[in-house]
């Protein structure tokens, strides 16, 4: 299975970051995981960027962060992909089991998936397999 | 074009060759011609104002002197019949200024001056002086020293006196003339008063004024009672009097003496006939003199037809009016001038009161209905129109009366007679009241039932979100901590379950006490003193105040008290001062400003800050959801305001937000309906 470069993990608690990071690092499929408290914190960083090679490849971004939420970010991401050389896969993971959250979360033509909350190392190998294929 | 000067009548008269003189119809002298004035030995100015009489009165040594009963006639004949008059050749002897008479003949003509309606104004008297011709013609003309203008001047009066004598002639025609029609219009009078009198449809009864005793009885009369003139005489009064004791004899002898005091009598009245049946007649009777002596006069009108007709109408009326009477809806009938006139029993009913307090009412001159929203139906059914109005909060207190207050729709109809005159206006009342709570009802339900749809589906959300959220991070650690054999690795995980745990126990706490909101809409309002209370929350929030060291000042001259329920007033304050301080900025002493307004019946309170503000751009729509945290604070749980607002709202009341990045914030609440 190919390996991701570069994971971005969006969310602002930070006892699930605790534990994502954990699983995500066992499943040892990925080399390098970055995290961002909430949706500005990933944007500024992204237009800052200077060195292509550190994009993500896979953002898994939670919809409820203070500042500036999921749906905000996904409409700013929207807006500078465009200038952005690299395909960015992204996953909104949330708590939310509202079925409105997730339709509205999958009709955003950027998001792939929605993921409940919490994510398993079966669930992240399953979703890096879908990325290869 | 040259303007013309109006025509100076004065000047004219006075110069006028001809001898005019002017008086009023009192005979007063008002102008004279100077050849008049001349002719006559006068002086103009003196006899102005002066009667006509008075200047030329007879010669008292002519004993034979008719002047002045002459002109007098011709003049009283113009006055009386408007119409010029022309008198025959007058001696009218002239007093000299010495006060001698000089023998004159006279042609006088006097004419009326009528104004636009036809009254007498002036009469224009006109003479010619024919002394010369007269005296010539007495002394047989033989005369040498008559010159051929004396001649020629005979010849014009000759002329003059002619047409004089053929105007003469045709006023005697014509006065023959209206003699004999009067005469002849008289004698037919008289021949069609008879005729009247006999074959008048009218029972006509001439009677003494003193005796009563019958002078005269047409032919009708007798015909109307059912015998012959004679029986009719003969037959005691009595017996024409009728069963009912509306009409007795003594009722009918009080018409008959108050005729003969001059005073005419016209009623109706209900006699038997000679057979004993009853009859009905429209009686006109009245004082007159016939051939000089005073009779009482009757005229008897048959109105039998006319009689049984309004009874007719009565009963239908009456059978009418027991029907309203017992009519299931309230009906009131008024006068086109908004005069009450009959209101039935389902009105008492309706209304819980009785009709007498009806009497002088009169619905246009109600103020307060002139004022409510029904006033122009009102007003349109009152000239006539078939109006349904707007369902109307009828308070019988407004219009200063008891009964109960009720929803209600009037309808109003016109009642015209066979003319199309407006007679009544017919208004029932329809009771809506019921209807009108249903409606009410049925509103207020809606919006809680709107109000409570939004709360669960915030309620779901939390649940759904919120409240899922540390349990998921509660079950990962478990998990882990489960598979995990190194005891410092467990510790770390512990301490974070601890952590998660409590998360967890917060955002239930905060979870009940939206629920409390919800249970709690029956919450009672009560009078609170807006300083206490703030010194109350001051209380509570002591800690943070001191370690902001905030400014907190508060204005409450306009509006120091409030009607609202003290747990919900300490939890709102409590929310937005603890945001004020938390959100204020590291770069200034946070300053918190509070102050009341009044706008009706609404109280406004503020909360002003100098903090961190809210881009409302950004989060506008966002700044009162449950869980919406717009700055990197830990403590940021995204309660508060969703939790204020919903206690607002729950009273019915509203919140509104100002703020600058930056700069600060204002919440602003609303709280409506306050008791003034």
């Amino acid at each position: 299975m190919k390996k991701i470069q570069n994971l971005y993990l969006v969310d602002d608690d930070d006892i699930y970051v605790f534990l994502t990071r954990k699983i995500i690092e066992e499943t040892q499929l990925t080399e390098h995981i970055e995290v961002f408290n909430n949706g500005q914190d990933v944007l500024d960083y992204l237009k800052n960027l200077e060195d292509e090679t550190l994009l993500p490849e896979v953002i898994l971004l939670d919809l409820f962060m203070p500042i500036m939420d999921g749906w905000e970010f996904l409409e700013e991401f929207a807006m500078l992909k465009p200038k952005l050389n690299r395909k960015i896969t992204i996953y909104v993971t949330s708590s939310s089991i509202s079925p409105h959250d997730i339709q509205r979360a999958k009709n955003i033509s950027d998001v792939t998936d929605y993921v409940i909350k919490p994510l398993n190392k079966e669930r992240f190998e399953e979703l890096v397999k879908n990325m290869a294929a | 074009m040259k303007k013309l000067q109006p025509v100076n009548y004065q000047a004219l008269v006075a110069s006028s060759p001809s001898l005019l003189l002017v008086l009023l119809p009192d005979l007063t002298i008002i102008e004279v011609s100077q050849s008049y004035a001349a002719a006559t030995m006068t002086v103009r100015e003196e006899i102005i104002g002066r009667g006509i009489f008075e200047v030329f009165p007879d010669n008292p040594d002519n004993h034979t002197a008719d002047g002045v009963s002459n002109l007098k006639a011709s003049l009283h004949f113009v006055i009386q019949h408007r119409t010029a008059h022309t008198m025959a050749i007058q001696r009218y002897d002239i007093q000299k200024p010495d006060g001698e008479f000089e023998k004159r003949y006279w042609s006088p003509y006097n004419s009326p001056v009528l104004d636009a309606q036809g009254n007498l104004i002036y009469i224009i008297h006109k003479v010619e002086d024919v002394t010369e011709f007269v005296l010539v013609q007495q002394e047989q003309a033989a005369r040498d020293h008559f010159t051929d203008n004396l001649i020629s001047k005979i010849s014009d009066m000759e002329i003059e006196l002619y047409k004089r004598a053929q105007e003469i002639q045709k006023l005697n025609a014509s006065l023959e003339k209206r003699i004999a029609e009067q005469t002849h219009s008289r004698l037919q009078a008289e021949t069609d008063f008879k005729e009247i009198f006999e074959k008048s449809t009218d029972g006509i009864y001439v009677q003494d004024i003193e005796t009563g005793e019958f002078i005269e009885i047409n032919d009708r009369a007798a015909e109307l009672n059912g015998c012959s003139k004679e029986e009719l005489r003969k037959i005691p009064l009595e017996n024409f009097i009728s069963d009912d004791p509306q009409y007795s004899l003594e009722k009918g002898l009080e018409y008959f003496r108050k005729a003969a005091q001059g005073e005419p009598q016209s009623f109706e009245w209900l006699s038997k006939r000679a057979d004993g049946s009853p009859t009905w007649y429209k009686v006109n009777m009245k004082k007159a003199s016939i051939a000089g002596k005073d009779r009482i006069i009757s005229f008897y009108h048959e109105i039998n037809d006319r009689k049984r007709a309004e009874q007719k109408i009565l009963a239908s009326e009456q059978r009418f009016r027991t029907i309203i009477e017992q009519f299931p809806y309230p009906v009131i009938i008024y006068k086109p001038n908004g005069q009450y006139v009959f209101a039935n029993n389902a009105w008492e009913t309706m209304w819980n009161d009785k009709k007498d307090s009806l009497a002088d009412y009169n619905i246009l001159q109600d103020g307060f209905l002139l004022h409510s929203n029904i006033g122009e139906s009102i007003r349109k059914g009152f000239a006539g129109e078939t109006v349904i109005t707007e369902p109307f909060f009828g308070n019988p207190e407004m219009i200063g009366k008891s009964g109960r207050e009720r929803w209600v729709v009037f309808t109003l109809f016109p009642f015209k007679n066979a003319d199309g005159e407006l007679i009544e206006i017919v208004t029932i009342h329809q009771d809506v009241t019921e209807k009108k709570q249903a409606e009410e009802e049925i509103r207020n339900n809606l919006l809680l039932t709107t109000f409570q749809k939004k709360q669960l589906e915030d309620f779901c959300n939390i649940v759904s979100h919120n409240l899922r959220s540390p349990l998921v991070n509660i079950s990962m650690l478990v998990d882990i901590m489960l598979k995990c054999e190194d005891i410092d690795q467990i510790k770390i995980f512990q301490d974070k379950l601890g952590r998660a745990t409590a998360n967890l126990n917060e955002i239930f706490h905060h979870l009940i006490e939206s629920i409390q909101i919800r249970e709690e809409t029956q919450i009672v309002k009560i009078p609170l003193h807006l300083n206490t209370q703030l010194t109350k929350v001051l209380d509570l929030l002591h800690g943070e105040i001191e370690n902001s060291q905030a400014q907190i000042s508060a204005n409450f001259h306009a509006v120091d008290t409030i009607h609202y329920p003290e747990k919900y007033l300490v939890s709102i304050l409590h929310n937005l001062l603890s945001n004020a301080i938390k959100y204020s900025s590291p770069n200034r002493t946070p300053t918190i400003s509070l102050q009341s307004q009044k706008n009706g019946d609404s109280v406004f309170l503020s909360v002003t800050d100098n903090g961190l503000g809210i881009d409302l751009n950004k989060h506008g729509e966002n700044v009162f959801k449950i869980r919406k945290v717009f700055h990197s604070r830990p403590d940021a749980k995204g309660f508060g305001l969703f939790i204020t607002k919903n206690q607002i709202e729950s009273m019915g009341d509203q919140i509104s937000i100002e703020s600058q990045p930056d700069q600060g914030t204002t919440f602003t609440i609303e709280f409506k309906n306050q008791p003034v």
